[in-house]
């Protein structure tokens, strides 16, 4: 009983520890800075009251990924009344056109990912911002890794496409620095 | 990018994902590696895959700061300031892009017993999680050390590009100190920081990367990669 309480100690101080990176990847997810914060915040208060439920701790950081999931799903649906959960897109906070006349890549990268489908949004900010292994993204999704995989090659795909004339600009602004090999 | 195999090489964008966010084998990536040596298309193609995966990775770090209601026990990791990066590949520096991803505990380092006169190693920076660069470091450390009371001879170097950028910019405190006390012992150790993703994260987030006073600037961390894996080096992802 006391090296179990040694261990959730741990595991919360971990939690804790990973707060900006949850909150960084609630961002990703809902583009919208203080929903993002509430939904890090119910996150980890789940997680802390749950712990012995986590069977292997090293899924630690995976698990509460998922719970961070649940809990924006039940948002999404407490406030959109129709559609498919995972092919909702969000709203970018910008305009496309405007950021790209602005060079603003950060903000029209992050408008990119915020017009891909949910589903394929989750995978590529778990990979990508959590620098989770597939099958890390596996457990937090509770999706085979191959559609781990499809999913993350969709993803990319769409994302390519979508930021192909930004990076071609940029090429012409900055041969050195950004330009398209193709 | 919707056709998931390319006609010429018949290498799904799958697998070339997985190439890049090193979740392949050593022997898938020494397969992948002979195939980009000859293969300019599907070199171009794991290009494009690089750089958005980097897009993505710095998309993120300059967002707005949560509003901070957090409970007294859930503490806020501090911030890096930092942009992640997005490292430049030219159709040449992608030929060598498969690379064998060793585990970088020291027990897996290289044997004491090799018959080679200088061993040579190559650290590559990717991540910016601090927790793993101090244990790189430790590991470097170590190296160093059983090397010196086995009177035989290593050279390490440390080249960081992309995330790993963070890890050698005079922000971390810890991570400076170490790495000044490695330099300041050791002559055969020296760490690197890639000019391209630094010039890089200056264009997108209009940040100026400081690096640590150790820490030598290149023109291209990945290229560096490549070039002493050609000559032999051992490489370890750190």
């Amino acid at each position: 009983m006391f090296s179990k309480s040694i261990q959730h100690k741990k595991l919360r101080l971990e939690l804790s520890e990973n707060r900006d990176r949850l909150y960084k990847l609630a961002f990703a997810w809902t583009n919208d800075a203080m929903l993002a914060d509430d939904l890090v915040q119910e996150t980890l208060q789940k997680a802390m009251q749950s712990l012995g439920n986590l069977r292997e701790h090293a899924k630690l950081m995976p698990w509460a990924c998922r719970i961070l999931r649940n809990c924006h799903h039940d948002w999404l649906r407490r406030h959109r009344e129709h559609g498919d959960i995972e092919d909702f897109e969000i709203a970018g906070s910008v305009d496309p056109e405007q950021d790209y006349l602005q060079q603003d890549t950060s903000r029209l990268v992050r408008d990119a990912i915020a017009r891909l489908p949910q589903k394929h949004r989750d995978v590529i900010t778990l990979v990508d911002l959590m620098e989770f292994s597939y099958q890390e993204v596996s457990t937090a999704l509770d999706i085979p890794i191959g559609t781990v995989m499809s999913r993350l090659c969709r993803a990319r795909a769409q994302l390519r496409d979508r930021l192909k004339v930004h990076v071609e600009q940029s090429s012409t602004a900055s041969p050195t620095q950004l330009r398209r090999v193709k | 990018m919707t056709d998931s195999t390319d006609k010429k090489s018949h290498v799904s964008d799958e697998l070339l994902n997985s190439f890049i966010d090193h979740q392949i084998t050593n022997e898938e990536r020494q397969e992948l590696l002979a195939l980009l040596n000859r293969d300019e298309t599907l070199a171009n193609r794991v290009c494009e895959l690089q750089r958005i995966k980097q897009l993505t990775q710095l998309a993120y770090d300059d967002i707005p700061a949560p509003a901070g209601n957090e409970q007294p026990d859930i503490a806020r990791k501090r911030q890096f300031p930092m942009a992640a990066s997005i490292a430049i590949f030219s159709l040449g520096l992608l030929l060598g892009l498969g690379m064998m991803q060793i585990n970088t505990r020291v027990d897996l380092l290289p044997s004491l017993s090799a018959a080679h006169a200088q061993t040579k190693v190559l650290v590559h920076l990717t991540s910016a999680d601090v927790d793993a660069g101090l244990n790189t470091l430790d590991n470097i450390q170590q190296m160093l050390q059983e090397y010196a009371a086995n009177q035989q001879s290593v050279v390490i170097e440390v080249v960081a590009n992309g995330n790993g950028i963070k890890l050698l910019s005079n922000s971390n405190r810890d991570i400076a100190r170490r790495i000044a006390a490695l330099t300041e012992w050791h002559d055969n150790v020296s760490f690197a920081a890639c000019k391209n993703t630094i010039d890089q994260i200056k264009i997108t987030n209009g940040r100026d990367i400081q690096l640590i006073p150790q820490v030598k600037l290149i023109d291209s961390g990945i290229v560096n990669v490549i070039k002493r894996q050609q000559q032999g080096w051992t490489y370890i992802r750190g």
